[in-house]
């Protein structure tokens, strides 16, 4: 919608006319965004919500366990833009290494301080996931997602050597 | 068509009218870095290759030389450093000579498949269909964020460089097995017991580290101390029954092995992530971006296929010289350095509230989308007409991974081994580290900083609820000259 200043006043002028129709047309290109980004589902969206379904609110931030874990359910669809590299010692996924890093700057995952062995996902950074990247799925999804989440869990608990 | 073909063709033309000069004597070459080194008469054919020789061409560090003015040095210094590391890790491994040889020739040849501008041209060739089918093919064996080591895997099998190896390989009577070679640039060997040798070359702690880090350090004039002869002194092949035959550490190499982790920690905020570094990242970007978008060609080369890249080096970009003008005006901008400017600090630390900054880096791998909000933001009534889109860039590099101390075997004694974290968990630090140091921008003319600072903020608030608080401005530390 134009502001209400552009509805009432008939304007002549070319400068505010351009400034109006560049004005509509970032509007519509910022609409049109809104809802491509609104249905695509990212890497971060599809590992947030997995951590969402955990139980637990804290678990391990051993590297092997935590690519170990996603490893054993690569072959899920929503995991098919992960890929793992076997030639190491355990599999291990780059774009999975990078979500984690994302979830941590953006403040989703918190890393308990000092010795850096628990990631924590309070309920307020629940609440967050909920309401955003839980929001892209379906029912159907979410119900996939849960089912991942449960057979991660055991392996990302502190307690599993 | 595939990307096999695709290199098979590209091979077939280039070395169609290739004669090797088959040198008998072998060479002694000086290392800015690392001093002398000898040359095998094989080994000097090897680099004397078009495609070896192509790598003088292409800036180790891309344009961090507009930051760092020394760090020059190219793809083919740091190749004849890989096999210099690799050499001094293959002595303190006692390996055979057959593996000393195919070590040091896949140090040589493990770059190959670098575009121009090195890591720059890989963020545009990774997002190519062909290298998207390839991975999918074989996922475990190939890196997504490096496909410059797929595409040197699959140019080494192509027919036409096969055969040229062939005869090389037969010509100097050496036992080198082609096969071993790709193997190692991707870092893994077809047999487990011979897993090591493919650990000098692509491991966690290996020869192309090692150099990397010494020689950027060395280029830039970044003070960096890591004891390397005590290094190769420590390592080891792990012979433990049943288990797949790695590089290992001694317990004595522990502090060394964190030496060079706390120092890959420090280069990368220093050189790698820094402001300047990445805006002239953006800059060569939209070079390949304008060619894309006005649908040029240059010299009949339109960069929409990977071997594209291979065919030329940065110095084909770095000349205005007969090219179409909006192309020519970007390389204008780089050959005088006119840079882009922060306009927007992104980070943990320059956001009012964290909520809506897991949105903007979801888009971390939807490049095409930041695209479009750069768009947005060029489209702005503040900014029309007064910039280019080709000019606006979110940047939003990844932090550094470091898996390295999870990845590294360290021996107690002959009956006690851990991992590498067990000592310290550095890699958690190092993950801290780098989350916390972590900034993203968004970069614009030096000219608007003001109002791209202001047009991007409004678009960052109406797309992701995401507002900022005053140190995104403040360190980006706008021009008083500034609009």
């Amino acid at each position: 919608m134009l502001p209400p200043i552009l509805q009432i006043v008939q304007f002549d002028n070319t400068i505010i006319n351009k400034l109006r129709i560049s004005w509509i047309g970032v509007s519509v290109s910022l609409q049109l965004l809104k809802e491509e980004m609104k249905n695509d589902i990212t890497p971060l969206d599809v590992i947030s919500s997995i951590l969402f379904y955990l139980e637990e609110y804290e678990f391990s931030t051993n590297y092997e366990k935590i690519h170990g874990a996603f490893f054993k359910v690569k072959d899920r669809e929503l995991l098919k833009e992960f890929n793992f590299l076997t030639s190491g010692p355990y599999p291990y996924s780059e774009l999975l290494e990078n979500v984690f890093s994302r979830l941590n700057i953006s403040g989703l995952l918190g890393c308990r301080n000092p010795d850096f062995e628990r990631f924590t996902i309070e309920e307020k950074q629940r609440k967050r996931i909920e309401k955003g990247a839980l929001s892209k799925f379906s029912e159907e999804q979410k119900k996939e997602l849960a089912s991942i989440s449960k057979i991660i869990r055991k392996d990302l608990s502190l307690s599993t050597k | 068509m595939s990307l096999d073909n695709n290199l098979a063709e590209y091979a077939d033309e280039l070395l169609k009218d290739y004669e090797v000069r088959y040198i008998d004597r072998k060479k002694i070459i000086r290392d800015a870095v690392f001093g002398t080194h000898e040359l095998s008469p094989l080994e000097v054919n090897i680099i004397d290759l078009p495609f070896v020789q192509r790598l003088r061409g292409i800036h180790q560090t891309a344009l961090a030389c507009l930051t760092y003015p020394s760090a020059t040095h190219n793809r083919f210094e740091h190749s004849l450093g890989v096999s210099i590391m690799a050499t001094k890790m293959g002595k303190s491994l006692r390996v055979d000579k057959k593996t000393m040889d195919e070590i040091r020739v896949a140090g040589l040849l493990h770059d190959i498949g670098h575009g121009p501008f090195s890591h720059a041209s890989e963020d545009v060739v990774k997002e190519f269909p062909e290298i998207h089918d390839a991975l999918n093919s074989t996922p475990s064996l190939f890196s997504r964020e490096k496909p410059h080591e797929m595409i040197g895997y699959k140019l080494l099998q192509t027919n036409a460089y096969q055969t040229l190896f062939e005869d090389l390989f037969k010509h100097y009577k050496s036992d080198i097995e082609l096969r071993n070679i790709y193997s190692m640039i991707v870092g893994k060997m077809p047999k487990k017991t011979e897993q090591y040798k493919a650990d000098v070359i692509n491991s966690p702690f290996d020869a192309d580290k090692l150099d990397y880090l010494v020689r950027d350090a060395h280029f830039t004039g970044i003070k960096m101390s890591i004891d390397i002869e005590r290094f190769f002194a420590t390592q080891l092949i792990d012979t433990r029954e049943g288990k797949t035959q790695r590089i290992i550490s001694d317990m004595g190499g522990v502090h060394i092995l964190e030496q060079i982790l706390f120092n890959k920690m420090l280069l990368f905020p220093s050189i790698y992530n820094h402001h300047k570094v990445r805006a002239a990242v953006c800059t060569i970007k939209s070079l390949f971006e304008i060619i894309k978008d006005k649908n040029l060609k240059i010299n009949e080369l339109q960069f929409d296929k990977v071997t594209d890249f291979l065919s030329i080096d940065d110095c084909f970009f770095l000349s205005a010289k007969g090219k179409p003008k909006k192309l020519g005006n970007q390389i204008k901008k780089i050959k005088e350095r006119n840079l882009l400017k922060r306009a927007l600090v992104i980070s943990k630390r320059t956001v009012e509230s964290e909520e809506g900054l897991d949105k903007l880096l979801n888009l971390r791998d939807r490049p095409d989308i930041l695209r479009k909000i750069a768009k947005i933001i060029a489209n702005d009534g503040e900014l029309k007409g007064k910039c280019e889109y080709y000019d606006i860039w979110i940047d939003l590099p990844d932090a550094p991974r470091f898996p390295e101390p999870s990845q590294c075997v360290v021996k107690i004694t002959d009956e006690h081994y851990e991992n590498l974290d067990y000592f310290l968990p550095v890699a958690e630090w190092s993950r801290s580290f780098a989350t916390n140091k972590w900034r993203g921008y968004v970069f614009g003319p030096s000219k608007l900083q003001l109002t791209v600072n202001r047009v991007s903020q409004k678009v960052f608030e109406d797309l992701f609820n995401l507002k900022f608080n005053d140190h995104a401005t403040i360190l980006a530390k706008i021009s008083s000259y500034a609009s």
